[in-house]
């Protein structure tokens, strides 16, 4: 028994050495290191270049959430203001971080309002959508050096063995990279054998697993699941969470450059009563704060002209909603926040 | 608090460390009762409430069934219906209560209240068994009751089988309980394998492959194509996941000197379901042979009109796998997929193919085996299909392959199947053909850098927590 187990630790050790070697060899990664993934330096221009050539009054930030739920071109001609898009599926408070910081900040023509679109505590919840494929998708607009997204997305939710365990252990440090090319090579050589690449790989799967070819049902379970982060305690919890996330970094950051942040909180269906609760405590806490820090806050979460009628899922609005909630907004705008600035017809 | 996570490992270490200073039996027991409790308490306060209620209760009336043996079978009665239905309100109402508020909403009646949900309690189902075991025993007269609560909430409380078994009895874990137990190196080299195995076949295996499952199992109207590639890969999560727990509760009950029972003995390679039954889910199986099975089949043959032959083989087994399949959840499908094995069983039997067959040839064996793969992998395919309506709609709209893209995906299932399949599948062969060497230790070091590698992709509660 001693002898078997012995012979494991060995054997582990030397398998955990070669690793080592063969693993920071691979992936180019020296040890120790600094906590936290590695982003290169290559930031995309795309919204710079948006901003030159569509030169909006006003910028929308927000996930498929503002893609389904606003009509950018209805509401510029309601409110009579230039108002762009900038709607990516999938993104969160992290990325609106860097679209803000990376490149509406440095472009020449800077919109006088950025709109940031949000649901419910994702503004707080900085881990939120940061990892897997999310990665790739923040790491089109960060730079090598960020050390507010490493230090707020990814070692801040950490804790001390994970900490150390990325910072000596090349293994542990490597795995994403490693785990990605191991189901690459699963989920590629099998195809390929029937002639099918890369590319038509990720096709077929796009293809199959659209969100219109899913049981509804089971897309509102899929959907509760994955917004179930945003409602733990930890989340809920505003005072404990505002200095860990973006929020106050991207308030700065507006201020300094003379844009205007305006957030909007979406209604959605997904709360249960008791979250309900929480979620209103929260917003209650985030409302003083904004107020505290002069940003302009328009809050839908509640708003009962959203009848649930106008959602095909517990988060997206179908075309009628999206016209709804574009002529709520307007309104909104118009009453509280831009002509009370001056800004809008 | 689930076994793969840190938080848990980190609850264990301290009540590991503290259990083995404490050398006094007496103590060690109360730590154990008290960190049981705290362990569930993490989920929910209120699941811990009703633990210690239903404990009590049932302590109390196995202690007057046995000092007032003529009204047994009332203090029985009472412990039954209390069980089952705490079990009926938590695990059914839920159900229920949604089909009759459908019902009455197209009615007309207004009827908000119907709609009031509960959470069902982690690991209700488990420990009802194993509370029912000792009552039901100490009724039959073969078992005395317990008179000392701290040990008898022990058994049923003790935290490495308190959310999903094994369901061990009484007679298995008291002389444990009562035992005075003292740190022996023997418990570690028995638990490290159990628990890197665990460890591996959660967060490697069954993690890895549910993501995909779950894209099968979501789909709107599956072709039969990606449907097939999809049960096959429940098949293997389903395995992983639970036995992983299995691993995971038997290594930790090992460290605290605990020998719990094994629950799977490589199901898949059955040739008949009786035996599947025999393999799968094994403390389960045997509650169920032990207080159904047995006592139907004894009540049928005491029947004044004696039953014909296929009868008497086909009920006991049919109303069995029925209250299996009711016993793994609220839905028509779990109650199907029970019948379906009930069916299976019965049919064999019939057939004279009882669990202990084997055929005499190489061949005739793997068709066996094939056949038998087969109705488990549809078997599976019934568990986990969303609803009955789903199923059906899939087999009797949809088509073999709609295009390319279905063969594709189809084949990215398979190949991900397969390979997080091959772990599995060495240490079979290592324990077949290998059971001593070197070979062993490089299988779990090679696990354990695997464990490593996926630590944190996506670590989700085990399956077998919702039953």
């Amino acid at each position: 028994m001693l002898r078997s187990f012995l012979r494991y630790l060995l054997l582990f050790s030397i398998l955990l050495a070669a690793t080592w070697q063969s693993i920071a060899r691979e992936y180019q990664l020296e040890f120790p290191r600094a906590p936290g993934p590695r982003f290169d330096n290559r930031v995309r221009r795309l919204y710079i270049n948006r901003l030159a050539e569509e030169q909006p009054e006003m910028v929308m930030l927000g996930d498929s959430t503002l893609l389904d739920g606003v009509d950018p071109e209805k509401l510029s001609a309601l409110t009579g203001m230039e108002i762009s898009s900038f709607d990516v599926p999938g993104s969160a408070s992290a990325y609106w971080y860097l679209v803000l910081k990376n490149n509406i900040v440095e472009s020449e023509h800077r919109p006088k309002y950025v709109m940031i679109l949000f649901r419910d505590t994702i503004l707080t919840a900085p881990g939120y959508r940061v990892h897997g494929s999310y990665f790739v998708q923040l790491d089109e607009f960060a730079r090598r050096n960020e050390p507010v997204l490493l230090e707020r997305a990814y070692m801040g939710l950490m804790n001390p063995l994970e900490r150390f365990l990325e910072r000596y252990l090349p293994l542990y440090a490597a795995r994403v990279q490693i785990r990605r090319d191991a189901d690459a090579l699963i989920r590629y050589s099998l195809t390929a054998w029937l002639g099918c690449d890369r590319a038509c790989n990720d096709k077929s799967m796009y293809e199959i697993f659209t969100s219109a070819n899913l049981e509804p049902g089971q897309l509102q379970n899929a959907i509760a699941a994955a917004e179930g982060y945003l409602y733990t305690r930890r989340q809920l919890d505003f005072d404990r969470q505002i200095d860990r996330s973006f929020l106050p970094e991207m308030i700065r950051l507006a201020q300094e450059n003379d844009t205007e942040l305006v957030l909007v909180r979406l209604k959605t269906l997904i709360t249960g009563e008791q979250d309900a609760r929480a979620v209103e405590r929260y917003i209650g806490d985030l409302s003083d704060y904004l107020a505290g820090e002069n940003v302009q806050f328009l809050d839908f979460g509640q708003d009962p002209r959203l009848m649930a009628s106008y959602y095909k899922d517990s988060l997206h609005l179908t075309q009628e909603g999206e016209a709804r909630f574009t002529e709520i907004l307007a309104e909104g705008l118009k009453d509280e926040i831009v002509l009370d600035k001056g800004a809008g017809k | 608090m689930n076994f793969a996570s840190p938080t848990f490992w980190l609850f264990f270490v301290i009540v590991f460390c503290m259990y083995w200073l404490i050398r006094e039996r007496r103590w060690q027991n109360a730590l154990l009762l008290l960190a049981s409790y705290a362990f569930y308490s993490w989920l929910s306060p209120w699941y811990a409430a009703l633990l210690g209620v239903s404990t009590l209760a049932d302590f109390y009336l196995a202690r007057q069934m046995s000092q007032q043996r003529k009204r047994a079978k009332t203090y029985l009665a009472l412990s039954l219906l209390l069980n089952l239905c705490v079990l009926g309100i938590f695990k059914y109402y839920n159900f229920f209560n949604t089909q009759a508020a459908e019902a009455l909403t197209a009615a007309g009646l207004s009827v908000d209240w119907f709609f009031i949900k509960f959470a069902l309690p982690a690991g209700l189902s488990f420990y009802t068994l194993k509370k029912l075991a000792y009552v039901i025993d100490v009724s039959r007269g073969t078992l005395e009751p317990s008179d000392d609560l701290p040990s008898f909430a022990l058994f049923v409380s003790f935290f490495p089988q308190l959310i999903a078994g094994p369901i061990d009895r009484y007679q298995k874990l008291n002389p444990q309980i009562q035992r005075t137990r003292r740190w022996q190196a023997d418990f570690f080299y028995a638990a490290w394998p159990l628990i890197v195995m665990g460890l591996f076949k959660k967060i490697v295996i069954a993690d890895s492959i549910k993501p995909l499952v779950d894209r099968v199992f979501g789909l709107d109207q599956p072709s039969i194509v990606l449907l097939i590639a999809g049960a096959l890969a429940f098949t293997l999560e389903i395995l992983a996941d639970f036995s992983a727990y299995t691993d995971l509760s038997r290594g930790v009950a090992q460290l605290l000197g605990f020998s719990t029972s094994e629950n799977f003995n490589r199901p898949y390679l059955s040739l008949t379901p009786t035996e599947f039954w025999n393999r799968w889910h094994i403390t389960l199986s045997t509650w169920l042979r032990d207080y159904i099975f047995f006592p139907v089949r004894r009540a049928l043959l005491r029947w004044e009109r004696p039953l014909p032959h296929w009868l008497l083989l086909s009920i006991p087994p049919l109303m069995t796998m029925f209250i299996s399949g009711i016993w793994h959840g609220a839905g028509l499908n779990y109650i199907v997929w029970g019948l379906y094995y009930g069916i299976l069983i019965a049919g064999y039997q019939l057939l004279g193919l009882r669990g202990d067959w084997k055929p005499v040839s190489r061949l005739k064996s793997f068709f066996a085996w094939l056949m038998m793969f087969s109705f488990i992998v549809f078997g599976w395919l019934i568990f986990r299909a969303p609803s009955l309506a789903w199923l059906a709609d899939a087999f009797l709209h949809a088509v073999w392959a709609d295009g390319r893209d279905d063969m594709i995906v189809a084949s990215i299932v398979l190949s991900r199947t397969i390979f997080y399949s091959l772990p599995l599948l060495i240490k079979y062969l290592l324990d077949q053909y290998i059971p001593r060497g070197v070979l062993r230790p490089v299988y779990y070091a090679a696990l354990t850098i695997g464990v490593i590698l996926y630590t944190g992709a996506a670590t989700t509660d085990f399956i077998y927590f919702q039953f």
